[in-house]
C-alpha cells in the first residue's frame, strides 16, 4: 500500500515532461514516435522532471514547501505522519500540491505549443533533423530535402516488381498516407504504366532506362501500397507559364493528344 | 484533404485533364528533359505549357 502511494506520487511528478512532449509533437503529418523501453522512458522523464520541478519550485513558488510531508510519502513512512502533521496542514499541503501540478501541466501544454510554433516560424524544423516536426516522407515529397520551395506539381515514377515483369507507374502525386511516420500508400493522378526492359550496358548508356511506351491507366486516382514499391523517383515540377495561361489550356479528355511524345 | 502541398498553378493544371495527361506522357517518355535548362514543352490545342524540374540544379549545388 505504501509502495503504491509512492509510485502514484512519483508518476504525478513525472507527468510534466511527457505532457510537454505530447503538446510539442501533436499535429498533422507526425514523425515516428521514438521507440523507448519502459525503463528508458521513465529515466528520460525523470531527468527532465528534475529540471522542471527545480525551476518551478525555485522561481514560481513563494510559499513554504512541505518537503517533510513529501519525503515521508515518497519513502512510505506513514506510521507517525498523522501525529506529526495535523489534518488541516495535510489538507492544505495536498491542495497546494494539486494546484501546483495543475498549473505546471497547463504551462507545459502552452510551452510545448509555443516551442512548436517557433520552429514553424523560423523554419528550423526543416533545417535540423533533430527538430523535425513532420515525418521524413512529408519533407521528401514537399521538396525540403532538395531545398525546393513550393513546386507547382510533383511527378513520381514508382518501380514495382510483379510476378511477370518489372513495371514503372508514373503520375502526379495526389496524396500519400502514412502510419507512425512510415509511408503506407501513394495516390497518383493521370497515371501511366510502362514495362521496364533494362538499362544501358556501358558508359553514359548505363544511366539510361529502357522501357516500353507508357500508356494511360483509366480512372481518376491510382493507389498503390508502399510495400509493393521497389523505389521512387521524384520530379519537382515548375511551370514557366502564368496561372492565367494555365487556366486557358484545354481540359477536354482526348485519347491521343498531339505533341505528347507518347 | 491531401498531404501534398501544390501551388494554385499546379492545382489549375491538374484540373485540365488532357493537358495534364499530355505532360505526364511526355515526362514518362522523356523525363530527363525536365532537368535541362529548357525543360519540356507540351503543346495542347494550340497552346503550349513549359515545365521544368529544379532537382538538377539543387543536386549540383550539393
Amino acid at each position: 500500500m505504501n509502495i503504491a502511494l509512492s509510485a502514484v506520487i512519483i508518476s504525478i511528478l513525472l507527468i510534466p515532461p511527457i505532457i510537454f512532449y505530447l503538446s510539442f509533437y501533436l499535429g498533422k503529418y507526425p514523425r515516428a514516435i521514438p521507440k523507448f523501453t519502459l525503463f528508458e522512458g521513465i529515466l528520460g522523464a525523470a531527468v527532465f522532471s528534475l529540471f522542471v520541478h527545480a525551476l518551478a519550485t525555485h522561481y514560481f513558488i513563494s510559499s513554504e514547501i512541505r518537503y517533510d510531508i513529501l519525503i515521508k510519502l515518497l519513502g512510505g513512512e506513514l506510521k507517525d505522519l498523522e501525529k506529526k502533521v495535523p489534518d488541516n496542514e495535510f489538507q492544505a499541503a495536498l491542495s497546494d500540491f494539486a494546484l501546483y501540478n495543475l498549473c505546471l501541466n497547463a504551462a507545459m501544454v502552452v510551452l510545448g505549443r509555443c516551442f512548436r510554433q517557433i520552429l514553424l516560424w523560423t523554419g528550423w524544423h526543416a533545417k535540423y533533423p533533430v527538430l523535425n516536426l513532420y515525418n521524413k516522407w512529408w519533407y521528401l515529397f514537399n521538396g525540403f530535402y532538395n531545398g525546393i520551395k513550393d513546386p507547382d506539381l510533383i511527378f513520381i515514377d514508382l518501380v514495382v516488381d510483379t510476378n511477370e515483369s518489372t513495371v514503372i507507374y508514373s503520375g502526379y502525386l495526389a496524396n500519400f498516407d502514412f502510419t507512425n511516420g512510415e509511408l503506407e500508400r501513394v495516390y497518383l493522378q493521370d497515371t501511366l504504366k510502362r514495362e521496364f526492359i533494362g538499362t544501358g550496358k556501358t558508359g553514359q548508356d548505363a544511366n539510361e532506362v529502357n522501357t516500353t511506351e507508357p500508356y494511360a491507366i483509366p480512372g481518376d486516382i491510382f493507389s498503390i501500397a508502399y510495400k509493393n514499391i521497389l523505389n521512387i523517383n521524384i520530379h519537382f515540377i515548375s511551370f514557366d507559364n502564368s496561372l492565367e495561361e494555365i487556366e486557358q489550356l484545354p481540359d477536354a479528355t482526348t485519347e491521343d493528344t498531339p505533341g505528347t511524345g507518347a | 484533404m491531401t498531404n501534398v502541398k501544390l501551388t494554385s498553378k499546379g492545382q489549375a493544371f491538374l484540373a485540365k485533364a488532357s493537358s495534364s495527361m499530355a505532360l505526364a506522357k511526355k515526362i514518362a517518355s522523356k523525363g530527363s528533359g525536365l532537368l535541362s535548362k529548357e525543360g519540356i514543352v507540351v503543346e495542347v490545342g494550340g497552346k503550349s505549357v513549359s515545365a521544368r524540374s529544379f532537382a538538377n540544379k539543387n543536386f549540383q549545388v550539393k
